[in-house]
Protein backbone atom coordinates (compact mmCIF):
# COMPACT_ATOMS: atom_id res chain seq x y z
CA UNK A 1 0.00 0.00 0.00
CA UNK A 2 1.39 3.43 -0.87
CA UNK A 3 1.96 5.84 1.98
CA UNK A 4 1.77 9.14 0.07
CA UNK A 5 -1.51 10.77 1.12
CA UNK A 6 -2.45 11.74 -2.44
CA UNK A 7 -2.06 8.16 -3.64
CA UNK A 8 -4.18 6.94 -0.74
CA UNK A 9 -6.80 9.51 -1.69
CA UNK A 10 -6.79 8.35 -5.33
CA UNK A 11 -7.19 4.73 -4.27
CA UNK A 12 -10.10 5.71 -2.05
CA UNK A 13 -11.68 7.60 -4.94
CA UNK A 14 -11.35 4.52 -7.16
CA UNK A 15 -13.07 2.41 -4.48
CA UNK A 16 -15.84 4.94 -3.98
CA UNK A 17 -16.45 5.28 -7.70
CA UNK A 18 -16.40 1.52 -8.27
CA UNK A 19 -18.96 1.05 -5.50
CA UNK A 20 -21.26 3.75 -6.83
CA UNK A 21 -20.86 2.92 -10.51
CA UNK A 22 -20.64 -0.91 -10.36
CA UNK A 23 -18.95 -1.18 -13.77
CA UNK A 24 -19.40 -4.31 -15.87
CA UNK A 25 -16.09 -5.72 -17.21
CA UNK A 26 -14.13 -4.72 -19.14
CA UNK A 27 -15.20 -1.25 -17.94
CA UNK A 28 -13.37 -0.26 -14.79
CA UNK A 29 -11.83 2.50 -12.71
CA UNK A 30 -8.19 2.55 -11.66
CA UNK A 31 -5.41 4.78 -10.38
CA UNK A 32 -2.37 5.33 -12.54
CA UNK A 33 0.19 7.95 -13.54
CA UNK A 34 -0.43 7.75 -17.28
CA UNK A 35 -2.27 5.75 -19.94
CA UNK A 36 -1.83 5.54 -23.72
CA UNK A 37 -5.26 5.83 -25.28
CA UNK A 38 -4.91 7.69 -28.59
CA UNK A 39 -5.25 5.83 -31.88
CA UNK A 40 -1.48 5.58 -32.29
CA UNK A 41 -0.96 4.52 -28.67
CA UNK A 42 -3.47 1.69 -28.93
CA UNK A 43 -1.49 0.20 -31.79
CA UNK A 44 1.83 0.59 -30.00
CA UNK A 45 1.57 -2.57 -27.92
CA UNK A 46 3.20 -0.82 -24.96
CA UNK A 47 2.23 -1.94 -21.49
CA UNK A 48 0.01 1.04 -20.72
CA UNK A 49 -1.69 1.28 -24.11
CA UNK A 50 -5.40 0.83 -23.61
CA UNK A 51 -7.29 -1.06 -26.29
CA UNK A 52 -10.80 0.02 -25.50
CA UNK A 53 -13.24 -2.70 -26.53
CA UNK A 54 -16.79 -2.06 -27.65
CA UNK A 55 -18.70 -0.81 -24.62
CA UNK A 56 -15.58 -0.51 -22.48
CA UNK A 57 -15.54 2.66 -20.39
CA UNK A 58 -12.33 3.46 -18.55
CA UNK A 59 -11.97 5.90 -15.72
CA UNK A 60 -8.38 6.64 -14.74
CA UNK A 61 -7.57 8.74 -11.67
CA UNK A 62 -4.23 10.51 -11.86
CA UNK A 63 -2.41 12.06 -8.89
CA UNK A 64 -1.11 15.41 -10.13
CA UNK A 65 0.24 17.48 -7.27
CA UNK A 66 0.06 17.97 -3.54
CA UNK A 67 1.07 20.67 -1.09
CA UNK A 68 1.07 20.82 2.68
CA UNK A 69 1.20 23.48 5.34
CA UNK A 70 0.71 23.80 9.06
CA UNK A 71 -2.97 23.73 10.00
CA UNK A 72 -2.77 23.36 13.77
CA UNK A 73 -0.13 22.43 16.31
CA UNK A 74 -0.72 18.76 15.62
CA UNK A 75 -2.16 18.88 12.11
CA UNK A 76 -1.08 19.60 8.55
CA UNK A 77 -3.38 20.79 5.81
CA UNK A 78 -2.81 18.91 2.56
CA UNK A 79 -4.00 20.18 -0.79
CA UNK A 80 -4.38 17.39 -3.33
CA UNK A 81 -4.72 18.00 -7.07
CA UNK A 82 -6.17 15.06 -8.96
CA UNK A 83 -7.32 14.50 -12.53
CA UNK A 84 -9.99 12.04 -13.54
CA UNK A 85 -10.11 10.82 -17.12
CA UNK A 86 -13.16 9.13 -18.59
CA UNK A 87 -12.54 7.47 -21.97
CA UNK A 88 -14.66 5.31 -24.24
CA UNK A 89 -14.55 4.45 -27.95
CA UNK A 90 -17.50 4.69 -30.28
CA UNK A 91 -17.19 1.41 -32.17
CA UNK A 92 -20.37 1.57 -34.27
CA UNK A 93 -20.24 2.81 -37.82
CA UNK A 94 -20.75 6.50 -38.42
CA UNK A 95 -20.50 9.46 -36.11
CA UNK A 96 -21.41 9.10 -32.45
CA UNK A 97 -24.91 10.44 -31.91
CA UNK A 98 -25.74 13.33 -29.62
CA UNK A 99 -27.60 10.90 -27.38
CA UNK A 100 -24.50 8.65 -27.10
CA UNK A 101 -22.35 11.62 -26.15
CA UNK A 102 -24.97 13.00 -23.73
CA UNK A 103 -24.96 9.71 -21.86
CA UNK A 104 -21.18 9.85 -21.31
CA UNK A 105 -21.21 13.53 -20.40
CA UNK A 106 -23.94 12.79 -17.85
CA UNK A 107 -21.87 9.90 -16.48
CA UNK A 108 -19.00 12.31 -15.84
CA UNK A 109 -21.29 14.81 -14.14
CA UNK A 110 -23.10 12.23 -12.02
CA UNK A 111 -20.25 9.92 -11.03
CA UNK A 112 -17.21 12.19 -11.07
CA UNK A 113 -18.24 15.82 -10.61
CA UNK A 114 -21.18 15.20 -8.27
CA UNK A 115 -19.82 11.95 -6.88
CA UNK A 116 -16.58 13.59 -5.76
CA UNK A 117 -18.18 16.83 -4.55
CA UNK A 118 -17.43 16.35 -0.87
CA UNK A 119 -18.78 19.53 0.68
CA UNK A 120 -19.63 17.17 3.52
CA UNK A 121 -16.67 14.85 4.15
CA UNK A 122 -17.18 11.27 2.93
CA UNK A 123 -17.56 8.47 5.47
CA UNK A 124 -14.18 7.01 4.45
CA UNK A 125 -12.32 10.21 5.29
CA UNK A 126 -13.93 12.65 7.71
CA UNK A 127 -11.15 15.21 7.13
CA UNK A 128 -11.50 15.58 3.36
CA UNK A 129 -13.39 18.16 1.37
CA UNK A 130 -13.59 19.24 -2.22
CA UNK A 131 -12.33 22.73 -3.00
CA UNK A 132 -12.84 23.10 -6.73
CA UNK A 133 -13.52 21.20 -9.94
CA UNK A 134 -12.80 22.05 -13.54
CA UNK A 135 -14.21 19.87 -16.31
CA UNK A 136 -13.31 19.40 -19.95
CA UNK A 137 -16.71 18.12 -21.11
CA UNK A 138 -15.49 16.40 -24.24
CA UNK A 139 -12.36 16.64 -26.38
CA UNK A 140 -14.03 17.07 -29.76
CA UNK A 141 -10.81 16.55 -31.72
CA UNK A 142 -10.44 13.07 -30.29
CA UNK A 143 -14.13 12.33 -30.83
CA UNK A 144 -14.03 13.31 -34.49
CA UNK A 145 -10.70 11.59 -35.23
CA UNK A 146 -10.45 8.09 -36.66
CA UNK A 147 -10.78 6.34 -33.31
CA UNK A 148 -13.92 8.28 -32.30
CA UNK A 149 -12.77 8.53 -28.69
CA UNK A 150 -14.89 10.11 -25.99
CA UNK A 151 -12.41 11.84 -23.69
CA UNK A 152 -13.42 13.90 -20.68
CA UNK A 153 -11.03 15.21 -18.06
CA UNK A 154 -12.03 16.55 -14.64
CA UNK A 155 -9.43 18.38 -12.54
CA UNK A 156 -10.27 18.37 -8.85
CA UNK A 157 -8.63 20.04 -5.87
CA UNK A 158 -9.21 18.50 -2.44
CA UNK A 159 -8.18 19.64 1.02
CA UNK A 160 -7.40 17.18 3.79
CA UNK A 161 -6.47 17.82 7.40
CA UNK A 162 -4.00 15.22 8.61
CA UNK A 163 -2.60 14.55 12.06
CA UNK A 164 1.15 14.76 12.47
CA UNK B 1 18.85 17.35 27.75
CA UNK B 2 20.00 20.82 28.66
CA UNK B 3 18.51 23.80 26.89
CA UNK B 4 20.27 24.70 23.64
CA UNK B 5 20.49 27.91 21.70
CA UNK B 6 18.17 27.70 18.67
CA UNK B 7 15.19 29.31 16.99
CA UNK B 8 11.86 28.43 18.56
CA UNK B 9 9.30 27.48 15.90
CA UNK B 10 5.87 28.62 17.06
CA UNK B 11 4.30 25.46 15.70
CA UNK B 12 5.82 23.66 18.67
CA UNK B 13 4.08 25.91 21.18
CA UNK B 14 1.45 24.00 23.12
CA UNK B 15 -1.75 24.51 25.05
CA UNK B 16 -2.19 21.69 27.55
CA UNK B 17 -5.21 21.13 29.76
CA UNK B 18 -5.05 19.26 33.01
CA UNK B 19 -7.03 16.02 32.88
CA UNK B 20 -5.71 14.92 36.28
CA UNK B 21 -5.82 16.70 39.62
CA UNK B 22 -4.20 20.01 40.48
CA UNK B 23 -1.56 18.31 42.62
CA UNK B 24 -0.94 15.45 40.18
CA UNK B 25 -1.67 17.00 36.82
CA UNK B 26 -1.95 15.06 33.58
CA UNK B 27 -1.14 17.51 30.82
CA UNK B 28 -3.08 16.69 27.65
CA UNK B 29 -2.24 18.63 24.51
CA UNK B 30 -5.08 20.34 22.66
CA UNK B 31 -3.84 19.40 19.21
CA UNK B 32 -6.42 21.41 17.30
CA UNK B 33 -4.93 24.73 18.39
CA UNK B 34 -3.77 26.57 15.28
CA UNK B 35 -2.54 29.91 16.55
CA UNK B 36 -1.90 31.36 19.97
CA UNK B 37 -1.33 34.97 20.90
CA UNK B 38 -0.02 35.49 24.41
CA UNK B 39 0.19 38.73 26.32
CA UNK B 40 1.23 39.42 29.88
CA UNK B 41 1.71 43.14 30.43
CA UNK B 42 2.07 44.54 33.92
CA UNK B 43 -0.04 47.41 35.08
CA UNK B 44 2.35 50.34 35.54
CA UNK B 45 1.70 53.09 38.03
CA UNK B 46 3.63 56.27 38.46
CA UNK B 47 5.87 55.99 41.51
CA UNK B 48 8.31 58.86 41.24
CA UNK B 49 8.75 61.92 43.40
CA UNK B 50 10.95 65.02 43.09
CA UNK B 51 14.25 63.15 43.13
CA UNK B 52 14.46 63.19 39.34
CA UNK B 53 12.73 64.82 36.41
CA UNK B 54 12.26 61.41 34.80
CA UNK B 55 8.94 59.75 35.49
CA UNK B 56 9.36 56.60 37.52
CA UNK B 57 7.03 53.63 37.49
CA UNK B 58 6.31 50.53 39.48
CA UNK B 59 4.70 47.32 38.35
CA UNK B 60 1.61 46.32 40.29
CA UNK B 61 -0.26 43.39 38.71
CA UNK B 62 0.37 41.24 35.67
CA UNK B 63 -2.48 40.76 33.20
CA UNK B 64 -2.06 37.33 31.62
CA UNK B 65 -4.09 36.64 28.51
CA UNK B 66 -4.07 33.93 25.89
CA UNK B 67 -5.90 33.93 22.57
CA UNK B 68 -6.28 30.50 21.00
CA UNK B 69 -7.54 29.81 17.49
CA UNK B 70 -8.85 26.25 17.46
CA UNK B 71 -10.22 24.08 14.68
CA UNK B 72 -13.71 22.93 15.56
CA UNK B 73 -14.20 19.19 15.82
CA UNK B 74 -17.27 17.75 17.53
CA UNK B 75 -15.40 14.63 18.69
CA UNK B 76 -12.26 16.25 20.09
CA UNK B 77 -12.16 16.34 23.89
CA UNK B 78 -9.90 19.39 24.03
CA UNK B 79 -12.11 21.41 21.72
CA UNK B 80 -15.22 20.39 23.64
CA UNK B 81 -13.63 21.39 26.95
CA UNK B 82 -12.97 24.87 25.57
CA UNK B 83 -16.42 25.10 23.99
CA UNK B 84 -18.15 24.00 27.20
CA UNK B 85 -16.13 26.43 29.30
CA UNK B 86 -16.88 29.24 26.85
CA UNK B 87 -20.61 28.63 27.24
CA UNK B 88 -20.40 28.52 31.02
CA UNK B 89 -20.27 31.59 33.25
CA UNK B 90 -18.14 29.94 35.90
CA UNK B 91 -16.25 26.94 34.47
CA UNK B 92 -12.49 27.38 34.40
CA UNK B 93 -9.90 25.05 32.92
CA UNK B 94 -6.57 24.32 34.55
CA UNK B 95 -4.19 24.90 31.67
CA UNK B 96 -0.48 25.00 31.01
CA UNK B 97 0.33 27.19 28.04
CA UNK B 98 3.90 26.96 26.82
CA UNK B 99 6.04 28.42 24.06
CA UNK B 100 7.34 24.95 23.15
CA UNK B 101 6.98 21.28 23.88
CA UNK B 102 6.52 20.23 27.48
CA UNK B 103 9.46 17.87 27.08
CA UNK B 104 11.93 20.62 26.14
CA UNK B 105 14.05 22.15 28.88
CA UNK B 106 13.87 25.92 29.04
CA UNK B 107 10.38 26.25 27.54
CA UNK B 108 8.38 28.95 29.31
CA UNK B 109 4.74 29.74 29.88
CA UNK B 110 1.94 30.12 32.38
CA UNK B 111 -0.28 27.87 34.40
CA UNK B 112 -3.64 29.08 35.60
CA UNK B 113 -7.29 28.26 35.90
CA UNK B 114 -8.53 30.07 32.83
CA UNK B 115 -11.97 31.40 32.09
CA UNK B 116 -12.75 30.96 28.41
CA UNK B 117 -14.45 33.53 26.23
CA UNK B 118 -15.50 32.79 22.66
CA UNK B 119 -14.74 35.89 20.63
CA UNK B 120 -14.89 34.67 17.05
CA UNK B 121 -16.32 31.85 14.97
CA UNK B 122 -16.32 32.76 11.28
CA UNK B 123 -18.36 30.43 9.12
CA UNK B 124 -17.57 31.60 5.60
CA UNK B 125 -18.96 29.43 2.82
CA UNK B 126 -15.58 28.23 1.60
CA UNK B 127 -13.94 27.89 5.00
CA UNK B 128 -13.27 25.35 7.73
CA UNK B 129 -14.57 26.48 11.09
CA UNK B 130 -11.95 27.80 13.51
CA UNK B 131 -13.04 29.29 16.82
CA UNK B 132 -11.19 32.04 18.64
CA UNK B 133 -11.07 31.75 22.42
CA UNK B 134 -9.72 34.38 24.79
CA UNK B 135 -8.47 33.04 28.10
CA UNK B 136 -8.10 34.96 31.34
CA UNK B 137 -7.02 33.63 34.77
CA UNK B 138 -9.55 33.38 37.55
CA UNK B 139 -9.86 32.35 41.20
CA UNK B 140 -9.22 28.76 42.15
CA UNK B 141 -8.91 27.22 45.58
CA UNK B 142 -6.11 25.01 44.24
CA UNK B 143 -3.77 27.82 43.41
CA UNK B 144 -3.30 31.12 41.66
CA UNK B 145 -1.59 31.77 38.33
CA UNK B 146 2.09 31.04 38.11
CA UNK B 147 4.85 31.34 35.61
CA UNK B 148 6.40 28.12 34.41
CA UNK B 149 9.83 27.10 33.20
CA UNK B 150 10.26 23.51 32.04
CA UNK B 151 13.17 21.60 33.47
CA UNK B 152 14.68 18.23 32.70
CA UNK B 153 12.41 15.21 32.17
CA UNK B 154 9.31 17.36 31.60
CA UNK B 155 9.42 18.63 35.19
CA UNK B 156 8.10 22.19 35.48
CA UNK B 157 9.09 24.83 37.97
CA UNK B 158 6.08 26.90 39.00
CA UNK B 159 6.58 30.33 40.50
CA UNK B 160 3.63 32.27 41.83
CA UNK B 161 3.34 35.99 41.24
Amino acid sequence: MPTTPTLTLCDNLVSALTTAWAPVAPSQAERHYFKRITDEDEASGLAESLRLADGERRVVIFPVRYASQYAARAEDLFTHEVQVLTAERHHAAGDPTKTWIDERVDFVFTRIVSGFDFRTPPTWNRFLRTISQDTLICDVEKLTAGGKLFWSLVSIVFEETRSV
Amino acid sequence: MAATSAVKPAVNARAYRNTGTYGSPTWTNIGLVKDNQESAPWDMVEAGARETKAKLYAKTRIDIGETLVVRADDLDAGYNALADAAESQTTAIDMLILDGLISVEGVRGYRAHFLVNKTGKPMDIDGIIYVTYELKPTWATDGYPSKVVMGAASSPTFTAF
